[in-house]
């Protein structure tokens, strides 16, 4: 059996093995989710490089080591690591989860308004299963790929959240998943129901405080409901060695609005994906994201942006810092399906090479079948302009110093759109090449 | 002691001669003109001066206050005083001209072996430097030369220079692209910035710019090389005469 079979295997079992341990099992309903998402990823198993959307990321390294999922809540963390990477200054709602578990002692959100459910997932699975049941995969087609069916199957924890009609909550909320442990593997699973005329920023955190290898596959699910306005950020700063599967799946109603804004710093092997429905007219999001890679890191992007109906807006904005031998993807999907008239598309990526062995792929594609709309598309790919160089030199600012300053300014462009500025000045400081 | 020592200079950019010999001696407080037609190698004198590294050097030697000038990279001869105000100004979305400005004082400063000036002192001093180019303080928090007009670019290099405080400044037509009121701004910006101890090097292929700032020695370079040197009534001759007179008298 080669390593593709042994690995598909591994995981079967381990659900197999597992499952009366899930969160939730009891629940008809649920099990019925796992098994169904199980029994698509025994038929799919992983992707290979004959996917057209895996053509340029192997997965094999992933599937060369069996992770152990978590039994047990093991974790030594002390409060002075965690530190920080808590928003603390810009008075977030925090939830912490570290290795797999939710972490009461280290989350912060006894300050929430009224009308707003912020819990992990398990502990909601337990109490009020009712709540989450219509919501929890509705925006996740666990077909999608091999990973989202996995982390269907085995999901153990995340956050729940749940805003009322009419309510905004001002403060950031913050998600932030710590790896310490070497050789696990987590399956975080987020589910975010924003109701009716609300608003709600939120941070979604990966850190990985391990150096050895673990895999972090995580799903995020938000439904947008009319005229909900909404912020995600997420900022992957996963250890050197580890690996990162995230999937990012939105619903959006009428006049609603979504901005997200992708930031991925770390992993040796990350793949990314945004997907959005516009499910209805006037509804519009933005998709911001800058990747940061060095050595041999592979950091891959894929974002589909799905228009359903008519007067539909989306934008996207990614741009991609590459040094040493690292490699991206990206591959940028808009579709606009047959009546969804005066949509109204741009996307563009552009790429700083920084080195000779540095490598990109990236695919903006634009697939229209629809009148009356407007699209545009496009991608570059450069490398630091010799002439600014010259120009900062010539003022007694060293090389290094004056290269860093043009990467800066590079990526500033994408950092600027976060709307707070506390979080502008921490992506400064994640930002090294 | 001379400031700067160029003697029998040859440059060649992708095997193409530029520069045929160039000697010149520039002193302490004094400003020279070099004048000449297009393609003369005013340019090319200029930026090897600041070191630009596309250029090779085939022969002749450059000394900067006693020192091998070619040893240095661009950032030391910038450390060491070395100032270029460029013919085009680089853009430079995403830095602000405060944190560029910030980082140029600091950069030099610190090969100087000076300490750092903090954020607020930083400002004072640049606060002063800004009146001297009729600049507004807002000026500061735009990203360097992104979306400014002819004038304003010109006016930021000399701000530059007012702040780097250079012993050797080298101004690569400093007038080109602008109007009347801006060229007068920009000499006066400078005329302020003469001293006792600094030299200037204003390369220009126009007079009218040595009608503001009046040099003391005229030198004309065809060819790549220096055809004819005089004082600031060498650049009036050559005005109602054209550079054709030199070429031919040559």
């Amino acid at each position: 059996m080669n390593e593709v079979n042994i690995a598909k295997d591994y995981y079967i079992q381990a659900y197999e093995q597992t499952q009366s341990k899930l969160p939730g099992f009891s629940l008809p309903w649920l099990k019925s989710k796992r098994d169904e998402a199980m029994q698509f990823f025994s038929e799919k198993g992983f992707p290979t490089r004959h996917d057209e959307d895996w053509k340029y990321t192997n997965v094999t390294p992933l599937m060369e080591q069996q992770f152990i999922l978590p039994s047990k809540q093991a974790h030594r963390l002390s409060a002075e690591r965690l530190k920080p990477y808590l928003l603390s200054e810009m008075n977030a709602h925090i939830l912490v989860f570290v290795d797999g578990y939710f972490s009461p002692e280290f989350s912060q959100c006894n300050k929430l308004p009224s009308g707003v459910t912020l819990k992990n997932l398990s502990a909601e699975l337990l109490e009020n299963p009712k709540n989450i049941q219509s919501y929890l995969s509705s925006a996740l087609n666990s077909k999608e790929h091999a990973f989202n069916a996995l982390n269907t199957a085995l999901m153990t924890e995340g956050a729940w959240i749940h805003i009322d009609k009419h309510v905004v909550v001002e403060n950031p909320i913050q998600l932030l998943f710590i790896s310490t442990q070497e050789d696990a593997i987590h399956h975080y699973r987020n589910c975010i129901v924003v109701e009716e005329n609300t608003s709600v920023n939120l941070i979604e955190q990966y850190v990985g405080l391990q150096e050895a290898p673990y895999f972090n596959n995580s799903v995020t699910e938000i439904i947008a409901k009319p005229n909900a306005q909404i912020e995600h950020v997420k900022i992957q700063q996963e250890g050197a060695t580890s690996f990162h599967v995230g999937t990012l799946q939105v619903h959006q109603y009428q006049h609603s609005s979504v901005n997200t804004h992708s930031f991925s710093f770390g992993g040796s092997l990350v793949r990314s994906d945004t997907n959005i429905s516009l499910k209805d007219e006037y509804s519009e999001c933005t998709l911001n994201g800058l990747y940061v890679a060095s050595n041999h890191q592979h950091i891959d992007h894929h974002t589909r942006v799905e228009h359903i109906k008519p007067h539909g807006t989306s934008r996207e904005y990614y741009k991609g810092i590459l040094n040493d031998s690292a490699k991206a993807v990206f591959n940028g999907k808009v579709l606009v399906n047959p009546g969804a008239e005066k949509t109204q598309a741009e996307q563009s990526n552009k790429n700083l090479l920084l080195s000779r062995q540095a490598e990109i792929n990236t695919k903006p594609q634009l697939e229209i079948f629809a009148d009356d709309v407007k699209c545009a598309h496009g991608a570059t790919v450069g490398q630091l302009d010799e002439k600014s160089l010259f120009y900062l030199r010539s003022r007694g600012i060293e090389k290094e110093a004056a290269k860093q300053l043009l990467v800066h300014a590079f990526a500033s462009e994408i950092i600027n759109r976060v709307k707070w500025i506390p979080l502008r000045e921490r992506l400064e400081l994640y930002l090294a090449y | 002691m001379s400031i700067l020592v160029i003697e029998n200079l040859h440059v060649e950019v992708d095997g193409k001669k530029i520069l045929n010999g160039i000697s010149l001696t520039v002193n302490a407080g004094e400003v020279h003109a070099i004048m000449g037609p297009n393609g003369s190698g005013k340019s090319t004198l200029a930026n090897v001066l600041a070191g630009r590294e596309d250029y090779q050097i085939t022969s002749g030697k450059i000394f900067y206050q006693g020192n091998d000038l070619l040893d240095l990279s661009t950032e030391q001869r910038a450390q060491a005083g070395i100032f270029l105000a460029f013919q085009y100004p680089v853009e430079i979305p995403g830095v602000s001209n405060v944190n560029f400005l910030k980082a140029a004082v600091n950069a030099v400063r610190k090969g100087q072996g000076k300490p750092s000036l903090d954020a607020i002192d930083f400002l004072t001093f640049v606060r002063e430097q800004l009146k001297l180019v009729h600049m507004d303080e807002d000026f500061l928090y735009r990203a360097v030369n992104e979306g400014f007009s002819g004038g304003e670019k010109k006016r930021n290099e000399i701000l530059q220079m007012a702040v780097l405080e250079p012993k050797l400044a080298i101004l690569d037509e400093t007038d080109s692209g602008l109007d009347i009121d801006a060229l007068k701004t920009v000499s006066e910006g400078v005329n302020a910035l003469r001293h006792p101890e600094r030299a200037m090097i204003v390369v220009t292929h126009y007079q009218r710019l040595l009608d503001h700032i009046v040099p003391d020695f005229v030198h004309v370079l065809s060819d790549g090389k220096i055809v004819h040197s005089g004082d600031k009534k060498l650049a009036l001759e050559l005005e109602t005469k054209g550079y054709g007179w030199l070429e031919e008298a040559n």
